[in-house]
């Protein structure tokens, strides 16, 4: 075989190598799909969001506990972390940009966003829970809060070094104070990019179960007392997963169908977003 | 005038006051946790002896047995497992995507694949347990058993006859097909850096596809590449709902890759509600363990991406 020849069977080797891997990676991603969808529809009804758990010999109920409890989790810890979040980021991309203190939180944060979640998990445990001798609502809403303040730190950071200083400086040049010129001229232009972090960070912790599992635990009741046990879609997905009874598993199923499109929905509202002109 | 310049100075004041403050209390928190860590780790520690901590191959709280030597295994082992197959995988899809691929299809696929990372670990966790461990038990472990398990000397670690389903080896696929897409948006991103006309200048010297690709695109795309797959095993080492589903939770040494084990995600998953006293402790002292590995692999994944490429 002349060299040609085998430069060229290496060569359709290497496409067959890159055509197989990209086939593997598109198998599960759909196998993953169908599974989900096929399992998820058997108990996807009306029950599902307005029932809350029920004994196996009444029908199982429905997941209204677990998504109303997840959902109040979620939005308290955006309501809090979203606003400490880009304040943090101006100040890292403003106030304190050259300092030390300003890269160091920097540096931070970027490391933060790779830290398991079960490491923040078990850090809220041993701070609030174990002290305070219980679960709560309000045990998990911190533990998402801190998964949540590095991702909209960075994001923060990231957008406003994109801004133009030509436009900052103008706006100096106008006589506008700091605080306004970060307001009006350098938040309003990142604005777009900040939006796009968020509607992430968001949608990374909308779906977490380790961080959630020893702080707010879970409870089979439909309830708005965040300083006592609060049920959570994911860890019921967990535990529902264990129990002997078909229904729940249906239903476990069901709870990943809902938190998929979910998550994937809101994915796809970020990107439309981002490439929004 | 007097007046305005007055108001400005001091809404600058508070806003920098506010901004500050919400940045130190990120640090104070970061600083938290690794003291939190570090003083509810203290019991364990002062109970059992440093050393024995690490020599000590027995995880039996019951028996006031804390040696992190099983679940450390687990973890390395489940994220081994997962690197050797994501990593060619992933990289090939990127190529594919990037060199092969139908324009049409591409934005399909990239996106895709993107959304595969999106889907939260738990469904990963319940569709391997339910869905992939019986279809590996089935399919894949028959075909590793009778492939990998025929070599001489290590091939009984990659055969067994018992298919049990929740194994670490399911738990090493499940990492696996969750860091695909990671490894895969990582390598295309930095393909994408390669100028055209590099490439294409290779292509006019008669150069194959292959040859291209390992001359050229590879070694210009090898930092952005490298710093995504440490990346993708520091997410593989912290995973914790997908192993707590799959890998059946057995601190005991395992023979070959199909018997259940444990990490050390999966026993504070499976453990922490039931513990007390010391025990509690010996879980957290596992969390900063874990804390320690993935921030080492972080730092090395930053210093690989800070690095001057070579290219």
């Amino acid at each position: 075989m002349s060299s040609l020849h085998l430069r060229k069977l290496k060569s359709f080797i290497f496409l067959i190598f890159c055509l197989v891997s990209a086939s593997i990676a598109l198998f599960f991603l759909l196998f993953i799909l169908y599974e989900v969808i096929k399992n998820g529809l058997q108990a996807f009804n009306i029950a599902l969001f307005s029932e809350d758990f029920k004994p196996a010999f009444l029908g199982g109920g429905g997941l209204r506990h677990a998504l109303v409890g997840q959902f109040l989790m979620t939005i308290v810890a955006s309501i809090i972390g979203i606003p400490l979040g880009i304040a943090g980021g101006i100040y890292v991309a403003e106030y304190g940009k050259g300092t030390r203190t300003a890269k160091l939180l920097s540096n931070i944060s970027d490391m933060a966003i790779s830290v398991p979640s079960i490491i923040v998990g078990t850090f809220i445990f041993g701070l609030i829970v174990m002290p305070f001798h219980g679960f709560s609502g309000w045990a998990g809403t911190i533990s998402l809060i801190i998964l949540l303040l590095p991702i909209i730190i960075r994001s923060t950071e990231e957008n406003i070094n994109q801004v133009s200083p030509l436009l900052r400086e103008t706006a100096y040049a106008l006589g506008a104070p700091r605080y306004l010129v970060i307001k009006d001229v350098v938040l309003k232009s990142a604005k777009q990019g900040i939006i796009t972090g968020v509607i992430l960070a968001i949608s990374r912790i909308a779906g977490e179960t380790a961080p959630l599992l020893f702080t707010s635990a879970n409870f089979s009741q439909l309830t708005f007392d965040m300083s006592n046990v609060i049920p959570s879609l994911t860890i019921t997905i967990y535990d529902y997963t264990n129990l002997p009874d078909q229904v729940y598993l249906n239903l476990a199923w069901s709870g990943s169908l809902l938190v998929t499109i979910v998550i994937l929905f809101i994915n796809i509202l970020a990107r439309y977003i981002f490439t929004k002109k | 005038m007097k007046h305005l310049i007055k108001k400005y100075n001091r809404n600058d004041k508070i806003s920098k006051i506010l901004t500050k403050g919400s940045g130190m209390l990120f640090l104070l928190i970061v600083i938290t946790l690794f003291a939190v860590l570090l003083i509810q780790s203290y019991p364990v520690i002062h109970h059992v002896g440093i050393l024995d901590l690490f020599t000590n191959s027995a995880w039996q709280p019951n028996h006031n047995h804390f040696g992190i030597i099983i679940p450390l295994t687990g973890t390395l082992l489940t994220t081994l497992i997962a690197g050797v197959i994501a990593i060619p995988v992933g990289i090939g899809t990127a190529l594919f995507i990037s060199e092969y691929c139908p324009f049409k299809i591409r934005a399909i696929l990239s996106i895709a694949i993107e959304l595969l990372a999106a889907i939260p670990s738990i469904v990963y966790g319940l569709w391997g347990y339910k869905s992939l461990a019986p279809f590996s038990a089935n399919y894949i472990q028959p075909l590793i058993t009778n492939t990998l398990g025929k070599l001489p000397f290590v091939g009984s670690f990659f055969s067994s006859a018992d298919a049990i389903g929740t194994s670490a080896f399911v738990a090493g696929l499940v990492l696996a097909i969750m860091i695909i897409p990671f490894i895969a948006s990582f390598t295309r991103d930095s393909l994408n850096q390669v100028p055209a006309v590099i490439r294409e200048s290779a292509f006019a010297l008669g150069a194959t596809h292959y040859e291209v690709v390992r001359d050229v695109m590879l070694p210009f795309a090898m930092r952005g590449l490298m710093t995504g797959i440490i990346m993708a095993i520091g997410r593989a080492l912290g995973e914790t709902m997908a192993v707590a589903y799959v890998i059946g939770n057995s601190p005991h040494w395992i023979n070959n890759i199909f018997q259940p084990f444990a990490t050390i995600t999966s026993t504070i998953t499976a453990e922490f509600k039931e513990a007390s006293g010391v025990h509690i402790s010996g879980l957290l002292f596992l969390a900063l363990i874990l804390l320690i590995v993935n921030t080492i692999t972080i730092l090395l994944a930053k210093r690989y991406a800070n690095k001057r490429s070579k290219v």
